[in-house]
């Protein structure tokens, strides 16, 4: 299991900002008189042989329509124990080989877990693992605080990715460039070296829970914030993204989408964007006040906040959402019909659909439904907002007669425990 | 029905459907359930609406929209028991926001002054209530054809009073329908929309709504 957390501080010449991103390490390279990686602590903290990078411990993507339903229900499991268990749990994960799960404590395993979790088969608990989740997060966000961007006046990222198998904290820092709301440049090496400093007095400090280490990564170039994906962008060939999220309780960034669209694959121009489904992030089903057809794809990398809208619509930014009534003024962007717009006919209407990597029908509901059938096949996910506004109002979902459904963007805001993202 | 064949147990739902509907039994019967009745015109209550501005540009008015919205929300999140429905018209920069029975005391404090806001007292059922008994109905459908292949598209309206119910084939991609919308049986739809006209019958809705069901053996949902 590779738990990748995102973090980062950017600090451009006059506002700090913040910066979630993910994916750069393995892909840069040190920048011009910047010594880059180097192992933090040596003596105390850093393993002398470390595992395989996890990046080579990916499960191929082509899983079977039964391992796929396992590992959700697996993931359901998992974070139920989670929460239920916040001073016990530790980490858990799916096995290489996708036939088996552990899930990790502190110290001794719950009384009853085991019997609780009869239902699903084929996962191995541990117990005294030495260290808890929080005990992880708490770390990282040292990591993190302690560094002091005075006198920096370039932007940079610092990513702090947390691997509980190989017992390492693996810290990257690079420059950022492109960013969209600067004009400053990437952050000097110089600057870039003195963050790592921060880093290294703070791991000397502080050392790692339970034997971890800590490693910082080599940045080979700057990473260029321009390439970031907006929302709105085609999902997996077949459906559209709606809005960036952020989840509530953590860095972790994905795009909103409708529960029956898929929940990885390609994305915009990027290739395997998502991880595999993040747990409780598909809630499709018929809930008066909080069911509907959506879901949220965990991204692997950092997302610009802005929203696609098409070429008439441009790109904007969503940081408010409301839910529309009767009467209200709504448009939508899609991958095949492009941007439009109609007015909001009724409310609470429910219909079924199929899910396939549920591999069940689903009823879904409330939709909300438009005066018109403005959409099709390949819009599903799309966003919907008030027209002329940056405030979201839906996750596009499909056509009955001669109207357009979408679900609340709100009852999925709430479902999920996440909120816009807008940078 | 796909998405019905996820009920659990004939029972729970068949209860889950008599305690939608508590509250209900002074509902009046209605003798044709394929027709629409004429919804009863509620009564408004002079709520001292704000002059609405005419000369707004309609960047003004959408963003009016947007707050109208907000507050409408507010409302209902304040007052769920007495929260009928709402509606927006920003291009008259007029809106209402209706109550089952009178205007709560606070509510106009929630709206805030904006401009062309009509608060709308004694409007009969609620949005909640209207959906709550179309689930139970289609739950209790669900459990009755556990084994047909069929679906439900719903929708209701709370300021015209109407549940819509219309019986469609299967949904596209089920598995359980491997043959596809050519097995769909228009006889068997029938069927199953006549028991629920029966339903609504022996179980009325709240009073003055009227339940429409009708059988749809062409169209689907059709997930975009």
């Amino acid at each position: 299991m590779r738990a990748r957390v995102l973090f980062a501080a950017a600090v451009l010449a006059t506002a700090s900002l913040s910066l979630p991103l993910a994916g750069a390490s393995a892909q840069v390279a040190a920048p011009p008189g910047w010594d880059g990686a180097q192992a933090v602590g040596e003596e105390a903290h850093l393993a002398p042989a470390l595992p395989e990078d996890p990046e080579t411990r990916h499960p191929p993507a082509d899983r079977t329509q039964d391992e796929l339903e396992w590992s959700v229900e697996f993931a359901r499991v998992a974070t139920h124990v989670k929460n239920a268990y916040p001073d016990d749990f530790s980490y858990a994960g799916l096995a290489d080989d996708y036939v088996g799960a552990y899930i990790a404590f502190a110290g001794a395993v719950p009384d009853g877990l085991a019997e609780a979790i009869g239902g699903v088969s084929r996962v191995e608990l541990i117990a005294d693992a030495g260290f808890t989740r929080d005990d992880l997060l708490d770390y990282q966000g040292g990591i993190l605080r302690s560094v002091t961007p005075e006198g920096v006046d370039g932007a940079f990222a610092v990513v702090v990715d947390n691997d509980p198998l190989r017992r390492v904290f693996d810290v990257t820092i690079s420059g950022v460039e492109g960013f969209e709301s600067s004009d400053a440049g990437a952050a000097s090496s110089a600057q870039l070296a003195g963050i790592e400093e921060d880093i290294v007095r703070f791991v000397a400090s502080a050392p790692p829970p339970a034997g971890f280490a800590v490693t910082v990564l080599p940045a080979e170039r700057p990473v260029a914030g321009f390439e970031w994906e907006d929302g709105g962008r085609s999902l997996a060939g077949v459906c559209t993204g709606a809005f960036p999220v952020k989840r509530n309780a953590g860095p972790e960034l994905g795009i909103l989408t409708a529960g029956h669209c898929p929940g990885t694959g390609s994305y915009g121009s990027t290739s395997d964007m998502f991880y595999p489904p993040y747990p409780y992030s598909l809630d499709t089903k018929y809930n008066v006040n909080t069911g509907g057809d959506f879901r949220w794809n965990h991204s692997r990398y950092l997302l610009s906040g802005y929203t696609y809208l098409g070429g008439e619509g441009g790109r904007k930014r969503f940081a408010r959402a409301e839910d529309p009534w009767v009467g209200s003024q709504v448009c939508h962007y899609g991958r095949t019909t492009g941007h439009g717009c109609d007015t909001v006919r009724s409310l609470n209407s429910g219909a079924e659909i199929y899910v396939p990597d549920g591999h069940r029908v689903y009823e879904i509901g409330p939709l909300v439904r438009t005066w018109n059938s403005i959409t099709r096949p390949g819009d599903s996910g799309g966003p919907w907002y008030f027209r002329g506004t940056d405030t979201a109002a839906g996750i596009h979902s499909g056509v009955y007669g001669n109207g357009s459904y979408f679900s609340y963007v709100t009852n999925a805001l709430q479902n999920f425990g996440v909120t816009l993202w807008v940078g | 029905m796909g998405g019905l064949r996820l009920l659990a147990a004939a029972t729970e739902f068949l209860v889950a459907f008599g305690l939608a509907l508590t509250g209900c039994a002074s509902g009046e019967p209605h003798s044709d359930p394929s027709a629409v009745t004429p919804a009863a015109s509620a009564e408004p209550v002079s709520t001292a609406v704000p002059t609405a501005q005419p000369d707004w540009s309609l960047e003004e008015r959408l963003r009016w929209a947007v707050d109208v919205a907000a507050a409408v929300t507010a409302v209902k999140e304040a007052y769920p028991h007495d929260f009928a429905y709402a509606r927006i018209d920003d291009f008259r920069v007029a809106a209402s926001i209706a109550f089952t029975g009178a205007v709560p005391v606070g509510a106009a404090d929630l709206v805030g002054g904006l401009p062309g806001v009509e608060l709308v007292a004694d409007s009969g059922s609620s949005e909640q209530q209207l959906s709550d008994y179309s689930g139970a109905l289609r739950d209790v459908l669900g459990v009755e054809f556990e084994t047909a292949v069929f679906s439900v598209v719903s929708h209701v309206d709370a300021h015209d009073r109407t549940i819509e119910l219309v019986i469609t084939g299967p949904v596209p991609g089920d598995p359980a329908d491997p043959v596809g919308p050519a097995a769909v049986d228009p006889a068997e739809l029938e069927r199953i929309a006549q028991r629920a006209r029966e339903l609504a019958k022996a179980t009325p809705p709240p009073p003055g709504v009227t339940v429409v069901v009708t059988v749809d053996p062409v169209h689907v949902y059709r997930p975009d």
